[in-house]
């Protein structure tokens, strides 16, 4: 999926043919430590944000960029009123079975226990530039946020097309740098 | 991040209110009537605050500066009291707000301000318990990002006035217990509270910086007590080097005074005699420059024996006379006194007889023997190394007072820890 900055609209690729899916919302300007077409260097790769998907939760906000390092591999990097997550999509295979999503349920991931400790529902408020996934304007996704030992992170999200897990490592924001 | 609402109207006074932090401001506390509003539920009262007595801090909600480039708000204020054996700390927070490094704090006590904010990293060990601190020998420790934090202060504290906007829901029936560590440029608080255990680092700004970027009134800022442990007074390189360069000329002076004192050539030697007899020691001196080393050797005991001296020249006539005992005593683990006894004098060049003889001596320790041999023997090109020794003393007090001076400010930093060695 990818964003036409001039007009604004959404195209997906679907069957090898590009389809125009809508509009790509409004994304009001707000300092950020990650933008499009930046390279930021974090836990040692040096990332190229190539997307930026923004959900809103009602008082407030936080980004999402798709962002690919040098070997071309694409990674999330969430940033959220100082808190910043890197997190990869977990391969379907590693998925946790039985798991359960509200807050305080534990599951096992990679050998590691993780516990939900945020679930939020949010929609989605604007996007820009290209994503591994088609992204509506309005759809509602509920998120679990599992907090890991030694900082790590996974995610669960849900939405009406699916589900996706993706997981990773807090990041501190005095650790962010420009490439 | 927040939308685009920046003001409202206190839901139980009605009175104007400014919305300075993000979207993750879950409380806001109105400052004129106390009432604690639920950010992300219309601003419904949760909760009355009354009788808070305002702190003295010179920090107001809404003053904005920078701290190490990144640029903050102040958003909330608590003011903490702790009271143990009679006495009262305080101190007040500030919640700071930046949109793209998210919330943190700001505090003020003893006239300091120091920047904190939560860490995800957790410290190895990850508690320090009450009884740990209570019962250990040595300053309880953790490890944390490859730096060693030590036990510095522990407590219970609780707010007496809150005011502004926080990311969690302050209550004046909280309490919060804290287990501070010191390293070495930052402070590591762990924080339990319920069953949730937070880790905060603190940093010591600049402070002039700091004042100046928020646009704080002086006249508004405490006056500072102690040093604040954080408050590490960097040496200039310069006195590192003459520190270095003092212990270094020090060594340098007493490896030198070491090897001087081993010049000079044996010219005579009388051999081991009875005492009963005088020695008669001729000997040449060829070089007036340096000095001629007069050593006189007995086997006094646990004894003492004193010998008269006479130094005559070619012609017979004196050049000088002295006297020395040697007295030498000593036990199963100790020993005093010597069985040499020298003398050090600058002679011309020419040729010399020294007369030596046992003048008096006696038996004053128990298991003493009497002295009954004596030797002579004589050193000319002798040099006197007692200047090098004071140049390496002198040396040595310079570098000693520069290495107390550093062990002095080291201890400065821990002059407020509560531990008690004992």
């Amino acid at each position: 999926m990818f964003t036409c900055t001039p007009c604004g609209t959404t195209s997906v690729l679907r069957d090898e043919a590009w389809e125009l899916a809508g509009t790509g919302g409004v994304m009001q300007d707000a300092p950020s430590l990650v933008r499009i077409g930046e390279q930021v260097e974090v836990e040692g790769l040096t990332l190229m944000p190539v997307g930026h998907a923004r959900f809103g939760y009602g008082r407030g906000w936080w980004d999402e960029f798709w962002c690919l390092d040098g070997e071309g591999e694409g990674h999330w990097l969430s940033a959220d009123e100082g808190d910043y997550a890197l997190e990869r999509p977990l391969a379907p295979g590693d998925w946790p079975s039985g798991f359960r999503p509200s807050l305080g349920a534990t599951v096992t991931i990679r050998g590691e226990t993780f516990r939900v400790t945020e679930a939020e529902t949010a929609v989605c408020l604007a996007v820009r530039g290209e994503f591994p996934e088609e992204l509506e304007i309005d759809e509602a996704h509920l998120y679990f946020d599992l907090a890991g030992p030694g900082g790590q992170i996974a995610t669960f999200e849900k939405w009406e097309g699916g589900e996706a897990w993706t997981f990773g490592v807090w990041l501190d924001p005095w650790d962010l740098r420009a490439a | 991040m927040t939308s685009t609402l920046q003001k409202l109207n206190c839901t139980q006074c009605g009175a104007g209110l400014d919305v300075l932090g993000g979207g993750r401001v879950l409380t806001h506390v109105c400052s004129y009537c106390g009432a604690e509003l639920d950010a992300q539920d219309d601003y419904k009262v949760v909760a009355q605050f009354r009788d808070m007595p305002r702190p003295r801090t010179p920090f107001d909600l809404g003053m904005n500066g920078t701290l190490w480039g990144v640029d903050f708000t102040v958003i909330g204020t608590i003011a903490w009291q702790e009271y143990h054996a009679g006495r009262t700390w305080s101190w007040v927070d500030h919640q700071v707000y930046s949109p793209t490094h998210g919330y943190a704090w700001l505090s003020v006590e003893d006239g300091h301000v120091t920047f904190t904010r939560k860490t995800r990293d957790i410290p190895r060990p990850a508690l320090v318990s009450a009884r740990q601190i209570e019962t250990s020998e040595t300053r309880p420790s953790v490890r944390l990002g490859g730096e060693r934090f030590l036990y510095y202060a522990s407590g219970r504290a609780k707010p007496t006035f809150i005011e502004g906007e926080f990311n969690f829901r302050p209550s004046l029936d909280d309490t919060a217990d804290y287990v501070t560590l010191l390293g070495e440029t930052q402070m590591l608080d762990i924080l339990a509270s319920g069953s949730e255990v937070e880790y905060e680092l603190t940093h010591l700004p600049d402070q002039t910086d700091l004042l100046t970027s928020f646009g704080v009134d002086a006249a508004r800022m405490p006056k500072p007590g102690r040093r604040h442990p954080l408050d590490v007074r960097e040496r200039p390189p310069i006195q590192l080097f003459l520190r270095n360069l003092a212990i270094g000329a020090a060594a340098v002076s007493i490896a030198l005074a070491f090897l001087v004192s081993l010049r000079g050539e044996t010219v005579a030697v009388s051999g081991k005699v009875p005492v009963s007899v005088e020695v008669e020691l001729p000997f040449t001196v060829t070089s007036a420059e340096a000095l001629t080393e007069i050593t006189i050797w007995s086997n006094a005991n646990n004894s003492w024996a004193w010998f008269e001296a006479e130094l005559v020249d070619d012609a017979e006539a004196p050049v000088a006379a002295f006297e020395r005992g040697v007295e030498y005593y000593s036990g199963s683990d100790w020993s005093e006194g010597s069985q040499k006894a020298r003398t050090r004098l600058r002679l011309e060049e020419g040729n010399y007889t020294l007369s030596l003889a046992m003048s008096e001596a006696d038996v004053d320790w128990t298991g003493g023997v009497e002295a009954s041999q004596m030797e002579a023997s004589v050193r000319t090109g002798v040099a006197n190394p007692w200047w090098l020794v004071a140049a390496g003393v002198l040396f040595g007090a310079i570098g000693a007072g520069f290495l107390a001076q550093s062990k002095l400010s080291q201890s400065g930093r821990w002059a407020g820890s509560d531990w008690d060695d004992d």
